[in-house]
């Protein structure tokens, strides 16, 4: 099954409707108590400070990390990737919940024009990446054995590439398009809003 | 440079506008986004085009319409988003980008630092529908049902504010390559930052592109000739 954290932002919706139309069962789901053992999916649009606080009202943080750690899988995407790191730069610095390692920080993305990454950049992951990682999708019902295309980005803070296993984002290579850490997926770019090829990376790391 | 769609919204059906004044049907939201998907254009702008005041039920009839549609391209939404409490019925809307008017022209701080602090800025587009008069520059003010000179006070606060800004070319709307670009000299804001709609066809898309503009939307040709479209794309 597959999880989907609903805090009430728009993506988690936009994230159902790919899962629906690519055969993938989901829930939406707003409790830790309702969490189902496969994946759980943090979607994210909007600013760290509104969604760290959503994230504490139900103590979600401790939940996650157990959830990681009895082998389930934690995709972040995009402001839910941040919320993985250990602190980002928004909303005048905030502590962030650190499961892709302590030194993994969020930063603004253009602090000279401080404009947006918004638009289309190509995107290469490969099974062999995957494995390298040891990222092992739950369902792993792609039979490819890598994926070439472009996706959507909508960000003003990105995750600074680190030691761990990463894809950076083209012509930005300073900062993660995705990321990985033992049973933890972060994901700059929007998969559910990238049409067909997001869809087929959906399929690809699930 | 982004090259996508922009379509009216009203009460669930969308329409594509002429010169700021008539409409054409073009069918359900459902079945509107479901084409461009198919095209897989960059990016799909959905205007709801208030003139006067707004009716609290179409707004929600138009909401649940973009709710209840299944599109996997990115989309924005604007018109009649004024207020604080239009703010909290936009929860759950399968859009990443929002779009402002009223509240840019108004300079109202208290609804933009809550998009801000509740969507990011990266949420945040100005749309600006303008006309361009014997070289002075006039944006449409939606509640009042005119237009009104574009000061250089309000152009200063969208450039703070705004993450994109969104130029409408009002009179040329509708009509194939025609969007004036003179009208971009009398906006004193960086060209990355601009997006335009508003009679554009593939000449305007072409010197978009060397002008480094960041997103031409098309309005006309949209679905009623698709194929045109589509190899413009």
């Amino acid at each position: 099954m597959i999880n989907i954290l609903d805090l009430g932002y728009g993506n988690s919706a936009s994230i159902a409707n790919t899962l629906d139309s690519i055969g993938y069962p989901y829930e939406l789901i707003s409790k830790p108590a309702q969490l189902h053992k496969g994946v759980l999916i943090i979607p994210g649009v909007g600013s760290i400070l509104a969604f760290n606080q959503e994230l504490s009202k139900k103590n979600w943080s401790k939940s996650i990390k157990q959830y990681a750690h009895s082998g389930n899988n934690v995709i972040g995407i995009c402001l839910g990737f941040h919320a993985l790191t250990a602190h980002s730069e928004e909303s005048n610095g905030m502590k962030c919940m650190g499961f892709l390692g302590s030194s993994v920080k969020t930063i603004i993305v253009d602090k000279e024009n401080k404009r947006s990454n918004t638009g289309w950049a190509p995107f290469f992951i490969s099974k062999q990446f995957l494995e390298k990682a040891k990222w092992n999708p739950y369902f792993g019902r792609s039979r490819k054995q890598s994926l070439q295309g472009r996706v959507f980005y909508n960000h003003r803070y990105g995750v600074i590439a680190s030691e761990n296993t990463f894809i950076p984002i083209s012509e930005r290579e300073k900062y993660a398009s995705l990321m990985i850490k033992g049973n933890f997926m972060g994901i700059q770019f929007h998969p559910e809003k990238s049409q067909e090829f997001g869809r087929s990376i959906l399929e690809f790391i699930l | 440079m982004r090259v996508g769609a922009s379509i009216l919204l009203i009460n669930g059906y969308c329409y594509q506008s002429y010169s700021w004044s008539y409409t054409r049907p073009l069918g359900s939201l459902k079945k509107v986004l479901s084409f461009l998907d198919k095209y897989e254009v960059d990016e799909i702008c959905i205007t709801r085009p208030i003139k006067g005041s707004d009716n609290p039920s179409v707004l929600a009839n138009d909401l649940r319409a973009i709710r209840s549609s299944s599109c996997s391209s990115p989309l924005s939404f604007g018109g009649g988003i004024r207020s604080l409490a239009s703010l909290k019925n936009l929860q759950q809307l399968p859009v990443e980008r929002l779009h402002f008017s009223n509240a840019f022209f108004n300079m109202n701080s208290r609804l933009i630092n809550k998009v801000k602090n509740q969507y990011g800025k990266q949420a945040i587009v100005a749309s600006v529908p303008v006309k361009l008069v014997n070289g002075q520059l006039f944006f449409y003010d939606s509640p009042a049902k005119n237009f009104k000179i574009l000061s250089n006070k309000i152009i200063s606060y969208i450039k703070d504010n705004a993450d994109e800004v969104l130029i409408i070319d009002t009179q040329n709307e509708g009509i194939n390559n025609s969007f004036n670009f003179d009208i971009l000299d009398g906006i004193d804001l960086p060209l990355n930052k601009l997006m335009i709609t508003g009679g554009i066809g593939q000449k305007q898309i072409s010197f978009a592109k060397e002008l480094g503009l960041i997103s031409c939307l098309i309005d006309n040709r949209i679905l009623h000739r698709e194929n045109f479209m589509k190899r413009e794309l």
